[in-house]
């Protein structure tokens, strides 16, 4: 039986000290299935976007107990930290690619801190991925010459180019119409269940969960509804 | 859950990154591919860099020429070691010693030879307008072969005349045209101090900072030009020893049998001397340590600047990088690889440059500014840890690039 890429528990995590300590996450237990799709849904200041910083060892676990890709981040070192980010995919709510590479060189961004690959390998996964988000043709645009959906798909292919064990997205459509989000989606949707990668993704747009196996949702730093997308969306 | 994820979902292991070689030349890479993508700054960096580099290279030229230039005299001089007062801070301005100390250095076995030589600074009427410059004049005995300047040697007997005296060719042209009047009508009369001597010859040596130009004489006009000094006080003794005489040992048994109004030093100390006159003396060498320094700092502002707007101006892409699982270090990296770009892209044209400005300075000013390897190699130094350090200050830029603060 392998290791659910996402396995929180007891996890509880508060900004500032003292009297201005403030709890955002509670008690929180989540688990993500291999190859599951996940959305975390809530209020703002319901702490789900902390908790996707602390699965993606973006930020350093106080209390509980928070294991991603079978490692234990409670009391991880920075170090440790960054080289667990590599196996990660990320999707942020706007593209951030490097402006002055083109689409292909942004996606092979993602490999370089991979010594395993060579140059021509990691452009060449990075054409085929981007090929694969129906970028063929654009694969040599600067990211200024491309839409915003293409941009996200780029992003989404710089995501997933790694084979990351488990991509987190946090509102990949806020930039986005409701067709090139959609398209993003389910896009990100059917390349990471192809390829065996587990989703977290952290959204409000109600447009988007049913691309959702499981939706849970988050208030004031718990879980409070945790189901399978059609009774939670109800 | 579908089949293709049980099979392929399986925790992967971390990925090594590359070496320090491989990622190093990567960060290089971002570095240069950053910077060329807006070439209005990167020249505007590149120009900062040529804009320190070139006002660091002038600094030290000028500084190494004052002191190249105020040896020069000594230089020139063959021999193997020198009288001189204890009390000369530098010899533009010589306090005058006994010469009978030039008689007595001849009673040490290992000298061959001790000659005196004479100087004093005097006016020197410009022959075309008749204004009086102060020239620096040097008297001393033809025969004796003391001084080796380029042009003295054919002199010699025409110098022996009565008010003759030979000019040098590379003093400042405010002397006026003589080497060209000399070229176009021989020997001719010029006016030094008082005195109307006649103008037999050229020589080559060049101005420094204690003498706008030059005039050698025979001992005997010196006299005649310089009446209010008495003849049995000389400026400096040049004594030169038997072959194979051992220096030191000549230098222990001169000092053994000179009274203390007299040092003994050899021609490197003596050209020390004179250099820590200039460097340690007066503030002439500071001035040109701190140029050099205002240079390199307001370079390091301009490269820290453009490293740091960079930054500034890339923070969430930074971020998104650091997520992707980019280590601190890697991305410090980054910003000191675009800091060494830019300290070469910026010195090569900065030394070309500075080459070109030494040979405008160099005609217009008489002073000796070469462009030398070991200069090029100190100030590419200074150049590098220049941008090194804006680099490295930049870097706390870095700090800001919070992947956790992009969700």
């Amino acid at each position: 039986m392998m290791a659910n890429p996402v396995e929180v528990k007891g996890l509880t995590y508060a900004y500032g000290e003292g009297a201005l300590r403030r709890e955002v996450l509670r008690d929180v237990d989540l688990r993500v299935a291999p190859g599951e799709i996940v959305i975390l849904t809530g209020p703002s200041g319901s702490g789900k976007t902390t908790l996707l910083t602390l699965a993606g060892a973006l930020r350093a676990v106080q209390e509980g107990s928070c294991r991603v890709l079978g490692h234990e981040l409670a009391g991880a070192r920075e170090a440790e930290r960054v080289a667990l980010r590599r196996s990660i995919g990320f999707i942020f709510q706007s593209h951030n690619l490097l402006g002055f590479l083109t689409a292909r060189q942004n996606v092979a961004m993602a490999l370089e801190m991979d010594g395993a690959t060579g140059e021509r390998e990691r452009l060449e996964r990075a054409g085929e991925m981007l090929a694969s988000v129906g970028l063929a043709e654009h694969a040599d645009k600067l990211p200024s010459q491309l839409s915003g959906g293409q941009r996200q798909r780029v992003a989404v292919a710089r995501a997933l180019v790694a084979s990351p064990g488990l991509v987190l997205a946090d509102e990949p459509t806020a930039a986005l119409d409701k067709a090139s989000g959609q398209e993003v989606v389910h896009l990100l949707r059917d390349l990471a269940r192809s390829r065996g990668a587990a989703i977290l993704l952290v959204t409000h747009d109600p447009r988007i969960l049913d691309v959702a196996d499981r939706i849970v949702a988050m208030e004031d730093g718990r879980v409070v509804a945790d189901g399978a997308a059609r009774a939670v969306t109800g | 859950m579908n089949a293709i994820s049980d099979i392929r979902g399986r925790v992967r292991e971390v990925a090594h990154p590359p070496g320090l070689l491989a990622s190093s030349g990567l960060a290089l890479r971002l570095a240069w591919r950053q910077l060329w993508s807006e070439k209005a700054r990167l020249a505007s960096a590149i120009a900062g860099v040529m804009f320190a580099c070139v006002l660091v290279f002038t600094q030290l030229g000028f500084r190494a020429a004052l002191f190249e230039s105020a040896t020069t005299l000594i230089g020139s001089m063959r021999a193997d070691l020198f009288l001189m007062s204890p009390m000369t801070l530098a010899s533009f301005r010589p306090e005058p010693m006994p010469r009978v100390r030039v008689s007595q250095a001849l009673g040490v076995e290992q000298v061959q030879a001790a000659v005196p030589v004479y100087l004093t600074q005097s006016s020197f009427r410009n022959p075309e307008t008749g204004r009086r410059r102060t020239i620096q004049l040097i008297g001393f005995d033809v025969d004796a072969g003391v001084l080796d300047l380029p042009g003295l040697a054919p002199l010699r007997d025409a110098l022996k005349q009565p008010d003759s005296f030979a000019f040098d060719t590379r003093s400042r042209p405010e002397f006026g045209p003589v080497g060209k009047m000399f070229e176009e009508r021989g020997a001719f009369p010029a006016q030094i101090g008082n005195r109307d001597m006649r103008m037999v010859g050229t020589i080559s040596m060049g101005t420094s900072f204690g003498a706008d130009g030059n005039a050698v004489m025979s001992e005997l006009n010196f006299q005649r030009v310089v009446k209010q000094r008495p003849g049995t006080m000389v400026d400096l003794a040049a004594i030169r020893l038997k072959p194979g005489a051992d220096l030191r040992e000549a230098q222990a048994a001169l000092r053994a049998i000179m009274p203390p109004d007299v040092s003994v030093m050899t021609q490197a100390e003596l050209r020390a001397h004179e250099r820590d006159y200039w460097e340690k003396g007066t503030p002439i060498g500071f001035i040109f340590t701190f140029g050099s320094l205002m240079g390199l700092i307001v370079g390091m502002v301009i490269v820290y600047q453009i490293l740091f707007s960079d930054i500034a101006g890339h923070l969430k892409e930074y971020a998104t990088l650091k997520a992707m699982g980019y280590s601190n270090g890697h991305l410090s990296r980054v910003v000191l690889g675009a800091a060494v770009i830019l300290a070469f892209a910026g010195f090569v044209p900065g030394a070309i440059a500075s080459s070109v400005l030494y040979s405008v300075v160099t005609d217009a000013t008489f002073l000796p500014l070469h462009m030398t390897t070991g200069r090029a190699f100190a100030v590419f130094g200074m150049i590098f840890g220049m941008c090194a350090g804006a680099g490295l200050l930049a870097m706390r830029k870095l700090r800001d690039a919070n992947p956790a603060d992009m969700f």
